[in-house]
């Protein structure tokens, strides 16, 4: 297989995986774990899990788009 | 204290300052630096997908379900993290065909038919028209707040407003006017619109700057911060914030509706594929545009606690962003607020009707008048089309909203609307990546999946705004219990979202793929699924046009749909004057069917072409042909296998033979045996035949193998060639090259190999040399990081000057260095022998490898 191709299936791989990661992290069952009602620092606990997980899932595309130049 | 007046003239001046950036954007286009050949700008554009429904009525939801409206975004993360493998798939294949629409996508797919097109508009139309009806209500409701200030008035209490009175009237007519000047410009074959685009991109930092400016006020101005906000609101009982809301199936469906709508609303197609430059920007929006719809909704839930603690749980939360800041007297930052809601409404309502009117003329009206066998000029008729349905989609947008607007039930039309589009997705998702789908499939899918939404979630909207009677909802047509709109079968436990959307996608995909399974497609379907599912794999295209069309006829269908300058523009390089009577060859005929697709779209390009050509012979043997591509793949699969089993066999044998009668003619001379006798001559001859069927056979081998280049690499690609061409043509033919393998790209490789190839086979048929010696050069000391080949014969030379230069093949070898990057020199006089020079210079070569 030709080099620059190899490589784009490489990428293309990288962000299912990255997609798959917030597949999981923003639907239930993870999410009900955050659901409690309850507060961390002060916001509610599940606005605070799913900003930290949503933050993670850019930070992850971001990271895998930098690193395929 | 803001005075009417006042608001009217920001909200005039902001419009202004739209018109001047998108005229900027268009006028650096013309002038061919353009500002949209940024990720930037793309990724910006691409927010235009946060409308005012979000900006406002995500602080609404936030009121009273918590987190909940956050799917809204969460989806389009993941579809866009998604976005090389889909987003970017999809750009490519319609800039390739020159697919101007969601619309003529799903058409060109399904073998480019008209009725299929057609229904996807009407769809979109229907879908999509209450969604802008919804835009100007935020309008006409904001600024009646506004103006009303510092007396803070619910919308719900603002009642109907007179026709002359209302902002959003206006406000549609302005839009009208610069959704035409800017989207309408010229007929273009790219229908790409880069004033408009930059215009957007600016309205997205503008709301965004706006709702975070109101945000970060809200937090720390009137509060001490996020802990005291929700501290606060968790002491007076506002415990809704604190949840997800709703059910989790709820939320689910929510994710998966709105992971559809970051592509297939009409206008993220619009500015997503359509307006996309260049496909490496999906890159950057696959990231940046999430951080976008991250940062305009950390605040929304702080904002809808504070507007809670201030007005309580049964006022309208919707218009939260705006009233708070005015109940504390931030009349300024109430008006930016509103105006970032301004930029929300109008970006979405300008990208919105340009689609759509794409669309409806390319899609209906234009196919409508083909078969009714117009032959008119078509040119002008599309941009008075495309004008004539901006203008009546924005008036059905504002008919809407005046006949709808007092209800609730407009607010829910945003959900309605992207589970209208979401019908898309099993055409276009399907039609991407299964080559069975068929467009009968299609058709009964998408018909069956739209009634289905029209029954459960359109009907129920009318009946809430009372166009239809209330009874029907309750109690089913006809008093059947089981056909209850929002309780199909008696289901209960689903919002009307969910239950809507799996009835929907239940008959939408099931009969697409049910149809699709149990029919036999055409023969142009199957071509087109080739060309579509294939599309990144392949890069020919299979020549379609088997019937005969004269170069004029060609050139008189695009005069006649695009005008003569656009004709003039596709048919360059063709000459007319010697060409015009001749037939034009399947390329050029395809060419001509692209450049028309992106006017009028792919199924009426169909048809014109059609028209003057005759109804095209696509046979089964053509479809066959391009199908047996899989077959080709075998066959060279094959060569393989028996060039490696002639390696192993014959050649290891030949080699063995070799050593063999170099060992028997060595013993013979220990013996003493005579050199010259017969035996010894004998001997020698055999071991020179031995030697020459290796070399014979190590080029055969070679040749057996297509992309042998590729995996030996130049150099070794090189020796084995010379070995062919010298035993072949009895020429002594040397290589010097470095031992390890040259880091170049697949194409640089190709085209040194080609030169290379031509320079030998140029001095052997003019030269008549004794020896060549080809020299490999990596990093020579005179010239150091360059790559420089040297082919150096002893034949008898010739003077370049005199040479024509398109003699000799100098000009292809020439062209062929010239495209890497690199140049050719050749030294030659009629005296002495040849030197062709092959320079690849240190920075090309550095980026070839």
């Amino acid at each position: 297989m030709r080099r620059g191709a190899r490589d784009d299936k490489r990428f293309t791989g990288l962000t299912i995986l990255a997609a798959a990661t917030g597949f999981v992290l923003f639907l239930p069952p993870l999410l009900t774990a955050a659901n409690d009602g309850g507060t961390v620092a002060g916001v509610p606990a599940v606005a605070a899990y799913l900003f930290g997980a949503w933050l993670a899932v850019i930070a992850l595309v971001a990271l895998v788009v930098r690193r395929s130049g | 204290m803001l005075t009417t007046w006042f608001v009217i003239g920001v909200s005039v001046t902001y419009l202004g300052v739209l018109f001047a950036i998108a005229f900027y954007g268009d006028r650096r286009a013309d002038a061919g630096r353009s500002i949209v050949g940024r990720g930037t700008i793309y990724a910006l554009s691409l927010a235009v997908y946060a409308t005012s429904w979000t900006y406002y009525g995500s602080v609404g939801r936030a009121a009273s379900t918590g987190v909940g409206f956050l799917s809204i975004y969460l989806g389009p993360t993941i579809m866009l993290a998604l976005g090389w493998l889909v987003l970017r798939r999809i750009i490519h294949i319609s800039h390739r065909h020159r697919i101007t629409s969601l619309a003529d996508f799903v058409s060109a797919r399904y073998g480019k038919s008209v009725r299929l097109g057609g229904l996807v508009a009407a769809i979109a139309v229907i879908g999509v028209v209450p969604y802008i009806a919804l835009q100007l209500k935020a309008v006409s409701n904001t600024f009646e707040i506004i103006r009303r200030a510092p007396e803070v008035t619910e919308s719900s209490a603002l009642g109907q407003v007179p026709l002359l009175e209302d902002t959003a009237l206006y406000v549609a007519l302005l839009l009208a006017g610069f959704t035409i000047l800017f989207g309408t410009r010229h007929l273009d074959a790219t229908e790409r619109h880069e004033g408009m685009v930059t215009a957007i991109a600016f309205e997205s930092v503008v709301k965004l700057v706006a709702f975070v400016a109101a945000g970060i006020t809200v937090t720390w101005g009137l509060y001490s911060g996020f802990g005291d906000l929700f501290g606060q609101a968790a002491a007076a009982g506002h415990t809704a914030l604190f949840t997800l809301g709703d059910s989790t199936g709820t939320w689910v469906w929510l994710n998966v509706l709105s992971l559809f709508a970051i592509v297939l609303l009409p206008r993220q197609w619009q500015v997503g594929v359509v307006e996309n430059v260049d496909e490496r920007h999906v890159k950057q929006a696959m990231w940046m545009t999430p951080l976008y719809m991250l940062l305009i909704s950390v605040f929304v839930l702080p904002i809808a606690a504070a507007g809670l603690l201030r007005f309580g749980t049964g006022t309208d939360a919707d218009t939260f962003v705006l009233t708070v800041p005015m109940a504390a007297g931030l009349d300024s930052l109430a008006l930016l607020v509103f105006v970032g809601g301004l930029s929300a409404a109008t970006g979405m309502i300008i990208v919105e009707t340009v689609a759509l009117s794409t669309m409806v003329s390319n899609s209906i009206v234009v196919p409508m008048l083909l078969r009714r066998g117009y032959r008119g000029r078509l040119a002008r008729l599309i941009l008075g089309t495309r004008r004539l349905s901006i203008v009546a989609i924005l008036l059905l947008g504002y008919g809407y909203f005046r006949l709808a607007g007092e209800s609730a039930a407009l607010v829910s039309m945003g959900l309605v609307s992207f589970a209208a589009v979401a019908q898309f997705a099993p055409a276009i998702i399907g039609g991407l990546y299964w080559k069975g789908g068929t467009r009968n499939g299609v058709m009964t899918g998408l018909a069956g999946g739209f009634a289905v939404w029209t029954y459960t979630l359109l009907l129920p909207n009318f009946a809430a705004t009372g166009w239809v009677p209330r009874g029907f909802l309750d109690h089913g047509p006809f008093g059947i219990e089981a056909l209850r709109p929002e309780h199909l079968l008696g289901i209960t436990g689903m919002d009307n979202i969910s239950h809507g959307m799996f009835w929907s996608m239940l008959v939408n995909v099931g009969c697409y793929v049910v149809v699709s399974l149990l029919g036999r497609p055409q023969a142009r379907e199957q071509a087109q699924a080739v060309l579509f599912v294939d599309a990144l794999d392949d890069p020919s295209r299979p020549r379609l046009w088997r019937s005969r069309v004269p170069v004029r006829a060609l050139h008189d269908v695009l005069v006649r749909s695009m005008g003569h300058r656009a004709a003039a523009k596709a048919l360059e390089g063709v000459d007319l004057a010697v060409k015009s009577g001749q037939d034009a060859d399947p390329d050029l005929v395809h060419h001509v069917e692209t450049v028309l697709a992106g006017a009028v779209g792919a199924a009426s390009a169909r048809m014109m072409l059609t028209s003057v050509a005759g109804e095209e012979q696509l046979g089964v043997e053509e479809v066959m042909e391009m199908l047996d591509e899989a077959s080709q793949v075998a066959a060279l699969e094959e060569r393989h296998r028996l060039a490696r089993e002639l390696h192993d066999s014959v050649s290891q044998a030949l080699f063995s033979m070799t050593l063999h009668t170099r060992a028997v003619e060595l013993a013979l001379q220990k013996q003493g045996g005579d050199p010259t006798g017969p035996v010894a001559r004998g001997i020698t001859e055999l071991r020179g035949l031995t030697q020459d069927a290796l070399a014979e056979m190590r080029a055969s081998l070679f040749q057996l193998r297509p992309d042998a280049l590729r995996e030996d690499g130049l150099a070794e690609a090189i020796r084995k060639q010379s070995a062919a061409i010298a035993s072949r043509e009895g020429v002594a033919i040397s290589v010097e090259a470095p031992g390890y393998r040259l880091p170049l790209d697949d194409r640089t490789e190709e085209e040194l190999f080609r030169v290379v190839q031509e320079a030998v086979h140029n001095a052997i048929k003019h030269a008549r040399p004794g020896r060549i010696d080809i020299t490999l050069l990596d990093d020579s000391v005179d010239l150091p990081g360059a790559v420089v080949i040297e082919v150096t014969d002893d034949g008898t030379g010739f003077d370049p000057a005199t040479v024509s230069s398109g003699g000799m093949g100098l000009t292809s070898m020439r062209e062929r260095m010239r495209r890497i990057g690199g140049g050719l020199v050749i030294d030659s006089t009629p005296a002495g022998s040849t030197t062709v020079r092959a320079v690849l210079p240190p920075a090309t070569a550095g980026e070839a490898r």
